[in-house]
């Protein structure tokens, strides 16, 4: 019935929610062929997952409902089986399997890992419970899992999260499935690991000729690997195509829009990000028209209509469902301001950190006795002058939140001093400490637990005010608090609402606010903007670069998405372990790398441009980050470092410096 | 997933089913009380007690009713009451008394084996008394000077005086024929499990605390006796458990019914009291006086007498005791030989009550104060009693403690005597006074009341051990009225009976027509 | 995990040794002359001071309690007046009778609980999940004694289809005591049920809901593996704590059950003794009890260890 291996053909998943219908996915087709890569792109609320789901009949039904659409699998429409049946089960796990987000929870904790894969083989292969456990262990192998023999009977606490999302790789594979779903697989990963991730699957797509699909919000990962494209929005596939094609070719206005909004690690930073106004739409509120209407910047008459626009094909596999043609298209809103705005650094420095030290004890046994500590800060020095933007990346256990939390003064040193504006506030007792929390902002990563919920968003934003004095009359605090909102791009009207109703953008906005309602001079960003949709991230960032610009503030960017911290940075600090490793200013960092562990990190970080990405040169990182607590001697890199030799074995680098402020700590520079 | 789940459930349902149907139509669980045709002979008895057992033993002499009664079907005494209350002879075939009333030589059956064999004679009833002696209980022995085996079958008892309780204490109180030989060997403990005597049944096992299985002696003397097969005596825990094993069918007999509720109810559902009110030793309820205080308003006895007046003993009798407490006004069971007419008592008479307290010294603003101590488990009675004396003038103060203080209260040579009032539960006997007026009473009766310069002593002296019967009964007389229109030396309640109830289809058992703890298991009869 | 044992060994004699402090002293804190509080005021005197004597309450305290508890520790658990046996022997006639209605209780309670509490979680929401919500509701709410009463009424005194009183083992009489034991047992078990359905069901409906049931599901399992195979395992945890807590019920005896069916057991015991100042037995039956406590406490946290890995693997 179908050329192809599997082919969707306009699917239609609803689910009855008391607010209304919403429709999750409306009217969607894609296919994959055997031993392919494609990827499904697409924010929250895309309908990325849910489509993949309802092919497999793994959503809740009630409330969902398969309103319509075939999915041609093998020959057979799968959609048609019941829920329940055995047919369905079949291929679940059979013929598709899929890998999903949470490795940590995605995984039965009473059962070992043998077990769980176990069961799979035999479930599907009926192999025999010996046969099945060697077949288990050859799948542990396959994923890179050494030891498969012992590692078997472990049970999942026993492994990290790249192990666990191993396992789960293994699991699917198990049955030598026809194709595999990795459903935002590697979300939930650090950099490194998910780079070692990703290319695990390509290579057993290789080995075993399976499909691959790849659901992801992140389009420079679908640069990388994947060879087809869809883009999805608000349930419609808006835009497909091969790889190259969707990113060089880009003809819908949404793609378009993303790629603008995205930052690359080799731009030169002259052109700004462009965000998408406005929000993705409220998929119970769906009409008939295009569902990017209300945010796209070409939008004309044509497209009011309440007709859904049709795909127009440029090539076999490229379309793109919009009225217009990419020629045809006329920006309505042009965008504004293209150049960035300048704003000057001092030579003034406003934070020195010298040598601090941050440990944690180990206590153990009855008596609490001390017999380790935890470095999470070992010796880390690097200064921040008066508006420029610091940034800081690093993997998890790096050491990036204890540093912030620790200028904060929210811990204390074991070692070293902080001077803030001149004054060693390391020391200073907790009462002296009110001015410098006024000088010193934090903003945080979850807008969704770092705001009360009970307090209105004007008197969260103006809490500030009130406890430094800063406004003489209830008037100016009003005046104050609106120019707080405006200036973050919010309406003052909004102030008497309470969180809940606000949208993930916009609180992270109020936090932004909040934030800057004590007139500090130096603000610490903490993953501001991880949580947030891509499409929104771009607002956030340039309202942060557009604020510094205008206010002269201080940043402190810490973030693991090095693309972004690049973007917005104009120096980097690079840590790993608990030390510096790599100081760098922004435009020597992805050309000019120094330290090991940053051409790592770069090689694992995509560009969104299929071809760039063909042609670089990247440098493949063995193994996991450990943990602090074993913490290695002399390098904290050697373990993992393709050039370590007996010196760094035996002694720490210490931080050099190579000319223009560019400052490594390595022996093999 | 859903046929597994049927199955399971039609399974737990027909096993159910299939347990109900094995029960059966409306049989009986325990062995029924099988009528058999020839003249009811055959089938068990099964009696339960309505509270715990406890101290059921191969030593009867040391229980209270409750044992005694559960101990008969196995253990004789040599005597035994008839309806008249006097004292007859049961295993010892004679009992003859010289004029002098000091040497009785008692005659006993022939042939008489215990069940385990041995054989009972002369000897063996001295042994037992040697053994009843040594053991805590001369008391029983006080007049007693000696005693021997005259004969095989004979024994002489030699008495340094007469008393009127004698021939009771010597031959039933003390008169329990229990097997010497085992007490030799086992000791006192050794006898809570081993009830060993002559009489018609055997004990087939004994389980303290939860009851005893007697089963029929072949060897019995009597021949023909014992009708029954066997007697199941089974205790519950709690006396409502028991009435429903008495209404389920389960049980033929329920004794010592203390709650008078339920016995109510066991006689509304078709259940027959078995015993008479005038068989021996029910129990009394009354109060105590410090009759010869100096210090307590209670010492003056004109307050005793308005105390006494106050009180409407016919209202407490009837709301407290549902009907079964008979009145009083002195010591004695209404139309026994120990009554005397001629006690006028204190009737109920509030403005009495208050013009003897007027006369007495007191008034409104000086009212006297008495504290009323009883055990707890009657604190209804007496809170009724505490508002008809302040009715009539008293500041009253409850002291509720429970057996162990009352233990502590009354009992002679215990550091803390009742000072003003106290609960008193006697036996109405006379035989039974010995506790309260003789020159070493064992419980209080007046505290500080010189018992013999008023006469008390003297009179019961010449009750307890005078040999003339009419001069005793004379005194016996002049002793209620003494205590009560005299003295007012302690105020009288209500009797109560022991309870027992059962079916009418259980006859001739004789329980609690002679005496509250005997009956005659050998005669026992099951009709249909 | 084996030092964790011991520790939880150590702490267990260390509470038990406590409580037996307070069970020692009972007989000394309550008014009265104990004596005469056990075997009645009426009792000779020289009888009274021979009990007095071999009771040791002619010694001073602390000798008192170092001699008691020595004999405990020797097997000597002490003479009872009341039962007129020694306490071993009255402990161990009736340690058949609740062990037998404790465990076939417990059984019952927990298979039946359990399986209630699975079904109405996959079946949330239906009519199934209502009607035994609400029974078992109504299971918890009712008064054991209550339900006691009313089944001797219908089924003992009506009916009469089932004896209201008696105990005998099952291989003495096995249908006898099928017929004794029904109205007990169900008596004894229906708060039980209740409970295990209802944290059985809230366990399970909490565990379906994770991540690592969808993973499950996605292999292509059948649905009553996922249950069975995947979700039971992991929400019989918590049933684990409700477990001990019901064996421990078992040993201490349903003295109400007891009393209302006359049934001889150890809760009967410590009810009796109480009442008849059986100051030996009680003394004993407290520790007893104690101590049962303690291992039921202790068997748990082994059990949970082995049931959860992650616990395990600290």
């Amino acid at each position: 019935m179908s050329e192809h291996l599997l082919e969707i053909r306009h699917l239609k998943t609803l689910f009855r929610m008391r607010e209304g219908v919403m429709r999750a996915v409306d009217d969607a087709s894609l296919y994959v062929d055997e031993g392919e890569i494609i990827g499904i792109v697409g924010e929250s609320g895309s309908g990325k997952s849910v489509t993949m789901m309802s092919v497999l009949k793994l959503i809740e039904m009630p409330p969902g409902e398969i309103a319509g659409g075939e999915a041609i699998f093998q020959g057979e429409n799968i959609l048609s089986y019941d829920t329940k049946s055995s047919e369905i089960r079949k291929v679940r796990g059979g013929g598709i399997s899929m890998v999903f987000q949470e490795p940590m929870t995605s995984l039965n904790p009473v059962l070992t890992v043998g077990q769980q894969i176990e069961e799979s083989v035999m479930l599907h292969l009926g192999y025999s419970r010996a046969r099945a456990r060697e077949r288990a262990i050859e799948l542990l192998r396959l994923v890179g899992i050494p030891d498969g023999e012992s590692r078997i009977n472990y049970y999942p606490t026993q492994f990290s999260g790249g192990m666990r999302q191993r396992i789960m790789i293994a699991m699917a594979m198990a049955s030598s499935p026809k194709i595999l779903i990795a459903d935002e697989a590697t979300t939930a990963l650090d950099v490194t690991t998910q780079e070692q991730i990703l290319e695990l699957l390509r290579e057993i797509v290789k080995k075993t000729n399976t499909a691959l699909i790849i659901i992801t919000h992140n389009l420079s990962i679908v640069a990388r690997y994947a060879q087809r494209v869809y883009v999805m929005y608000a349930g419609n596939i808006v835009e497909r195509g091969t790889s190259e094609e969707i990113f060089r070719e880009t003809s819908h206005p949404y793609t378009m829009g993303l790629l603008k909004a995205i930052p690359r690690l080799d731009s030169d930073k002259s052109r700004r990000l462009v965000a998408i106004d406005g929000l993705p739409p409220n998929p119970a509120k769906k009409s008939g028209r295009c569902p990017f209407w209300e945010r796209c910047p070409f939008a004309a008459e044509k497209c009011s209509e309440d007709s859904m626009p049709p795909y127009i094909e440029y090539s076999p596999a490229h379309a793109s469902a919009c009225w217009f043609r990419p020629e045809e298209l006329k920006n309505r809103r042009p965008d504004a301001a293209e150049s960035v705005l300048t704003k000057r650094i001092s030579s003034e420095k406003i934070l020195e950190l010298k040598n601090v030290k941050k440990y944690f004890p180990v206590f153990k046994g009855v008596t609490r006795r001390k017999i380790a500590d935890v470095k999470a800060l070992d010796d880390v020095s690097f200064e921040i002058y008066r508006g420029e933007t610091l940034g800081l990346v690093g993997e998890s256990g790096c050491g990036k939140t204890t540093l912030a939390k620790t200028i904060l003064r929210l811990y204390d040193v074991t070692g070293g001093s902080i001077i803030f504006n001149g004054r060693d506030i390391s020391k200073l007792p907790e009462r002296r400490l009110k001015d410098v929390r006024r000088e010193v902002q934090f903003i945080f990563q979850d807008p969704f637990g770092s705001l009360d919920p009970r307090q209105s968003a004007g008197s969260i934003v103006g809490e500030a005010i009130k406890a430094h004095r800063l406004a003489k009359t209830p008037e100016e605090y009003s005046r104050k608090v609106d120019e707080l909102f405006m200036a973050v791009g919010l309406d003052p009207a909004l102030k008497n609402r309470v969180p809940h109703e606000f949208s993930g953008g916009q609180r992270q906005r109020l936090s932004i606010a909040s934030a800057l309602s004590s007139e500090p001079s130096f603000v610490i960003c903490d993953e501001p903007i991880s949580a947030l949709d891509v499409s929104i991230q771009a607002q956030i960032i340039n309202l942060l670069i557009d604020l510094q610009a205008k206010r002269g503030l201080t940043y402190l960017f810490i973030a693991h998405d090095l693309s972004v911290v690049r973007h917005i940075s104009d120096r980097i600090v690079v840590m790993y372990l608990g030390r510096v490793v790599e100081i760098s200013p922004w435009n020597e960092l992805y050309e000019k790398p120094l330290h090991p562990y940053t051409k790592a990190l770069l090689s694992a970080i995509p560009i969104p441009d299929p071809i760039v990405e063909k042609e670089r040169v990247r440098t493949r990182i063995e193994g996991e980050v450990p943990s602090l607590i074993n913490r290695p001697d002399g390098c904290v890199f050697h373990p993992r470092c393709p050039h370590a030799d007996e010196r760094c074995r035996r002694s720490a680098p210490p931080l050099s410096d190579y000319g223009n402020g560019h400052q490594a700590a390595c022996f093999k520079v | 997933m859903k046929r597994a789940k049927k199955l399971v459930s039609l399974l737990l349902a027909a096993v159910l089913l299939l347990a109900l149907t094995a029960c059966g139509g409306g049989t009986q669980s325990t062995p029924a009380p099988s009528a058999n045709t020839a003249a009811g002979t055959g089938g068990t008895l099964t009696i339960v007690n309505g509270g715990v057992l406890k101290n059921v033993s191969g030593f009867p002499i040391a229980g209270g009713f409750v044992e005694q009664f559960c101990s008969a079907p196995a253990i004789e005494t040599l005597a035994r009451y008839n309806e008249k209350g006097e004292v007859i002879p049961w295993l010892a075939k004679e009992i003859n008394v010289d004029k002098a009333n000091l040497k009785i030589v008692v005659k006993l059956q022939e042939g008489v084996k215990f069940s385990d064999g041995a054989d009972f004679n002369a000897k063996t009833v001295v042994d037992v008394w040697d053994i009843y002696k040594a053991n805590g209980y001369a008391s029983k022995f006080s007049n007693v000077k000696s005693y021997s085996a005259t004969g095989n079958n004979e024994v002489t008892v030699m008495l340094t005086q007469w008393a009127a309780d004698t021939l009771s204490r010597v031959f039933i109180e003390a008169g329990w024929m229990i097997q010497p030989a085992l007490f030799k060997q086992y000791g006192m403990e050794g006898m809570y499990t081993r009830i060993v005597g002559t009489g018609p049944f055997v004990a087939k096992s004994v389980k303290v605390g939860e009851g005893i299985e007697y089963t029929k002696n072949p060897n019995y003397r009597i021949k023909g006796q014992p009708f029954l097969d066997g007697i199941k005596i089974i205790t519950a825990k709690d006396i409502n458990t028991a009435a429903n094993i008495l209404k389920s069918g389960e049980a033929q007999v329920m004794l010592n019914i203390v709650d008078s509720k339920v016995y109510t109810d066991l006689i509304a559902a078709g259940f027959q009291r078995f015993g008479l009110d005038t068989c021996i030793t029910p129990t009394l309820q009354g109060i105590f006086f410090a009759s010869g205080s100096k210090t307590d308003p209670m010492g003056n006895l004109l307050v005793r007498q308005a105390f006494c007046h106050a009180i409407d003993t016919k209202a407490i009798i009837k709301a407290f005791t549902y009907g079964t407490g008979t009145y009083t006004n002195q010591l004695a069971v209404p139309g026994t030989q120990e009554y005397n007419d001629k006690v006028v008592g204190y009737p109920y008479d509030v403005n009495k009550a208050k013009e003897l307290l007027k006369k007495a010294g007191y008034s409104d603003t000086n009212k006297p104060t008495v504290t009323l101590t009883y055990q707890l488990q009657f604190k209804d009675i007496y809170v009724a009693i505490q508002g008809y004396l302040q009715a009539a003038g008293f500041n009253v103060k409850l002291d509720e403690v429970d057996a162990a203080v009352y233990g502590d209260r009354i009992i002679v040579g215990k550091p803390t005597p009742y000072t003003s009032t106290a609960q008193w539960i006697a036996p109405p006997n006379a035989t039974g006074w010995t506790r309260y007026f003789t020159t070493t009473p064992t419980t209080m009766v007046g505290p500080a009341m010189d018992l013999k310069a008023a006469g008390v002593i003297d009179l019961y002296s010449k009750y307890m051990y005078g040999t003339d019967p009419a001069q005793q009964k004379t005194a016996l007389m002049d002793l209620q009225k003494k205590n009560i229109d005299e003295l007012c030396l302690y105020f009288p309640l209500y009797i109560t009976q022991n309870l027992y109830a059962g079916t009418a289809k259980v006859k001739d058992h004789g329980i609690a027509t002679t005496a509250i703890y005997t009956w005659t298991p050998e005669t026992v009869k099951i009709t249909k | 995990m084996a030092k964790y044992i011991i520790n939880r060994l150590f702490q267990t004699v260390v509470i038990l040794l406590i409580i037996s402090v307070i069970a020692f002293s009972l007989i000394h804190l309550v008014p009265g002359d104990p004596v005469y509080a056990m075997l009645g005021s009426e009792i000779p005197k020289e009888y009274h001071d021979q009990v007095y004597h071999t009771m040791g309450l002619d010694r001073p305290l602390v000798e008192q309690y170092f001699f008691w508890l020595g004999n405990i520790l020797k097997g000597d658990l002490g003479y009872s007046y009341y039962f007129r046996q020694t306490v071993a022997e009255v402990v161990m006639n009736r340690l058949p009778t609740t062990l037998y209605l404790g465990i076939v209780s417990a059984v019952f309670s927990v298979i039946l609980g359990i399986f209630f509490g699975i079904v109405t979680a996959v079946r949330r929401g239906s009519k199934t999940d209502s009607v035994i919500t609400v029974l078992a509701n109504i299971g918890i709410a009712m008064p054991t004694f209550w339900l006691a009463v009313i089944l001797i009424l219908i089924f003992g005194l009506k009916l009469k289809w089932l004896p209201v009183h008696g105990f005998t083992l099952p291989w003495e009489n096995p249908v006898l005591s099928l017929r004794q034991t029904i109205m007990p047992v169900i008596c004894m078990s229906v708060g039980g049920v209740a409970i295990y359905a209802r944290q059985t069901r809230s366990s399970m409906l909490e565990v379906i809901r994770q991540d690592y049931i969808r993973t499950a599901r996605s292999k292509g399992l059948k649905e009553s593996k996922i249950i069975y195979g995947h979700a039971v395992k992991n929400a019989l945890i918590p049933i684990l704590t409700l477990i001990g807590l019901t064996l421990r019920n078992s040993f201490g005896g349903s003295a109400i059950i007891e009393t209302i069916f006359n049934i001889s057991g150890l809760g009967q015991v410590m009810v009796m003794s109480l009442n008849n100042r059986d100051y030996t037995t009680l003394q004993t039956s407290l520790l007893l009890l104690a101590a049962v406590t303690c291992i039921c406490n202790l068997l748990v946290d082994i059990a949970y260890a082995y049931a959860d890995p992650r616990i395990r693997l600290e």
